[in-house]
């Protein structure tokens, strides 16, 4: 059973995170959640201090939790310069920043750090209109690399094909036969998907209506610092933590729009593809990050549908596209103690699994609070 | 040259040829008052109508919500602002003719629409348009307003749309004076008259749900007259209290007391039969229940911000209390989320 505790500053519940409803539970960690979501409200994306958050609720999880592997995210480097213009010194100003506070924690807590750069961004050039498409195209989020298209017509697939943003149009079928992966994506999956260029997105239906000044750039590599040997590419970064975590305490710390260029630690760059992919911050990056799966094996493809699946009965309901928790997240494939703590809603408690989790509560930027999510094993009440 | 007189909200601007007004979406060209962005948008979405939020009229339906720019008010604590307050060049990027809106919400299996995101006051003659083509596939259409228009544009807007949300911001003159940067009306009269006088009117055209943003030290002292105001029209007026999260100009200000609201609305439960308070996450104010058995009629949770969604109905066939047969005051034809999603888009 999994359990949110929900503080919207100076008030809280605690809510079953499968049904949505509210509940009365008892739990030792949910203790801990309510203590720590009150004693630290989140700042928000913009406001900076975002990741001073992320250090301060992560030394507090861990004098009073001890976990033997602890997940963080950082997002400091990626809202500001997404959402707004940020200067060469604001940026340089902002790595040491978000660094700085990765050493803090570091130093308070000693656990051995393992820190993967999500990557770079790269300057907007350009965005892909698909409200004049004939078919219904699916472009939600708020910056769209890859976009469904179903029922395009001969026109569309004309018009898609000779624009300058667009890299590929790829029927449902060739990205089965080149990439595999479970029935359940391709059951979700469009007829099509559209691969934009990088520097542009795809705007249309479910497109978040915020200005942006940035987005991820395709890097085909991603740095990995603190693991002790290469790995191949991030589907391995996983295991090769668990590993390591047999012998001592490790933290796997998430760093958004940080990549080979800028990262100012030394690094080993793994791979960031599969096939034609390129993974950029979000769930299918974090999901392959903590469970060693590629995308194509989770039910939430390029192009999906969310109101097809939004109804009354959805699980998860405060976990966005999560349609369930995934089993094999490194949280729960780790024996010990595990916690996580991340200034990226949503991501920070669906992939990684662990037994306390806490993160921001913020959509589209609003900041509404802090939430903390207990994963209660079977057979132990609640 | 002529300089006209702006006809659709109170404000009543002088347009002088190709000049704009406050909202700065109308101009003047010749004898004619006209938009200088028809059918543009900013934002195209699919969303619980109870997002909007609207939680009597076809409930659990999917709503595709337009956004546009601009706002003819200039709230303190707007949390739009980066629609509202921003240039319109830079946000409006789709163009799409009332047709092709009416294809999206088909395609995508709507059961209606509702120009949502900023004041569709500025956008009339595109929405009237939408309204007309809406109507004609057999769609319905609403709109979230702050009710500020000339009485002329008030009926028109209460026959082309199906469902509106007011928001009656606030009571008195000097609130709207210093947080909404609105002077008093023609003729000296205040903006909350106005906003009253014109939700009398939409309902008696049209559904009609009223929202207030609460600002905490600003107009939370004003709950008892704002709910009596909305009673005197028609206590079965829903009413959506948020919790506002200030942004804008006023984003230093703390998020209002939970509690305080809560003992606040407790009395004047009085006044109205549907009192909801929502706004941020985890909210158990959002279900509505049986104002005649006090049974739980529509269950809902909040999931950030506006955005409730519905999880279980007690409603007979005629969307009426399953337990006493009372009228709910729900309206539009029932639907389910489901309903409109072609079989092959159907899941298992």
């Amino acid at each position: 059973m999994d359990l949110g505790l929900i503080d919207v500053v100076e008030w809280q519940t605690t809510v079953d995170l499968c049904t949505g409803r509210t509940v009365e539970a008892q739990h030792p960690l949910l203790d801990l959640g309510r203590r720590l979501a009150s004693e630290h409200p989140y700042p928000g994306d913009l406001a900076g201090g975002g990741d001073r958050w992320v250090t301060d609720v992560a030394i507090a999880v861990d004098r009073a939790y001890h976990p033997g592997l602890i997940c963080l995210d950082y997002a400091g480097l990626y809202f500001p310069p997404m959402f707004g213009r940020q200067r060469l010194d604001e940026r340089q100003a902002s790595f040491a920043a978000t660094f700085g506070e990765i050493d803090r924690f570091v130093a308070e807590t000693g656990f051995h750090p393992v820190i993967v750069g999500l990557g770079e961004l790269t300057p907007l050039l350009g965005q892909i209109d698909t409200s004049d498409l004939d078919g219904v195209p699916v472009a939600g989020g708020m910056s769209v690399r890859y976009c469904g298209l179903n029922r395009p017509s001969k026109r569309d697939l004309l018009r898609l094909a000779a624009h300058p943003g667009v890299d590929r149009i790829l029927p449902i079928g060739e990205v089965r036969q080149a990439l595999g992966g479970c029935e359940a994506f391709y059951a979700a999956a469009p007829e099509y998907i559209l691969a934009a260029r990088e520097g542009w997105i795809f705007r249309g239906v479910n497109t978040g209506a915020r200005k942006l000044y940035a987005l991820p750039a395709h890097d085909a590599a991603i740095p990995v610092h603190g693991l002790g040997r290469p790995v191949a590419r991030l589907t391995e970064i996983a295991a090769a933590v668990l590993e390591m975590a047999r012998e001592r305490r490790v933290a796997l710390i998430l760093v958004e729009a940080a990549g080979c260029e800028t990262f100012p630690l030394p690094f080993e760059p793994t791979g960031n593809t599969y096939g034609w992919y390129h993974y950029a911050v979000g769930d299918a990056q974090y999901l392959a990050i903590s469970t060693g799966r590629h995308f194509v094996e989770f039910p939430y493809p390029p192009g999906y549908r969310y109101e097809l699946y939004d109804d009354e009965i959805k699980p998860y309901p405060f976990s966005g596209v999560f349609r369930e928790l995934p089993a094999d997240a490194i949280g729960r494939r780790y024996p010990g103690r595990t916690a996580a703590i991340g200034a990226r809603a949503v991501m920070t408690h669906g992939a990684f699994g662990a037994d306390i989790t806490l993160e921001c509560f913020v959509r589209a930027l609003y900041n509404h609070g802090v939430m903390a999510t207990v994963h209660v094993a079977e057979g132990v009440e609640a | 040259m002529t300089t006209l007189t702006c006809p659709y909200c109170e404000r009543r601007c002088a347009l002088a040829q190709d000049g704009v007004g406050f909202c700065g979406m109308y101009t003047a060209q010749g004898d004619a008052v006209v938009e200088r962005w028809p059918h543009r948008y900013s934002s195209i979405q699919i969303a619980h109508i109870e997002t909007v939020p609207f939680f009597h009229f076809q409930p659990g339906s999917r709503t595709l919500i337009l956004g546009g720019a601009g706002c003819n008010f200039d709230c303190h604590y707007c949390s739009n602002a980066h629609v509202a307050r921003s240039d319109p060049n830079d946000l409006l990027i789709y163009s799409l003719e009332p047709e092709r809106v009416v294809k999206f919400a088909n395609d995508y299996g709507c059961h209606n629409i509702a120009f949502a995101v900023n004041e569709p006051t500025v956008a009339l003659p595109t929405l009237f348009a939408v309204a007309e083509a809406a109507h004609d596939a057999g769609l319905p259409i609403g709109a979230l307003t702050n009710g500020y228009t000339q009485p002329e544009m008030t009926e028109r807007m209460g026959h082309a749309f199906d469902f509106l949300n007011v928001s009656l911001k606030g009571m008195g003159d000097s609130f709207f004076a210093e947080h909404v940067g609105l002077p008093a009306g023609e003729d000296g009269a205040s903006p909350s008259a106005i906003v009253l006088r014109n939700i009398a009117a939409l309902r008696a055209l049209t559904h009609v749900e009223v929202s207030t943003p609460i600002v905490q030290g600003v107009n939370d002292n004003e709950i008892p007259a704002m709910a009596a105001a909305l009673g005197a029209i028609d206590r079965r007026i829903p009413w959506h209290v948020f919790r506002l999260l200030p942004e804008y100009k006023m984003a230093d200000y703390e998020r209002p007391s939970i509690d305080a609201v809560v003992a606040a609305l407790e009395d004047a439960r009085g006044a109205l039969d549907y009192i909801y308070f929502g706004n941020f996450v985890g909210s158990q104010w959002v279900s509505t229940n049986c104002p005649g058995c006090g049974a739980l009629a529509i269950e809902r949770i909040n999931l950030s911000g506006c955005s409730s969604k519905a999880l279980s109905y007690h409603l007979d066939a005629a969307q009426r209390c399953d337990r006493c047969g009372a009228d709910l005051g729900i309206a539009g034809p029932a639907v389910t989320w489901h309903s409109k999603d072609e079989p092959s888009w159907t899941l298992v």
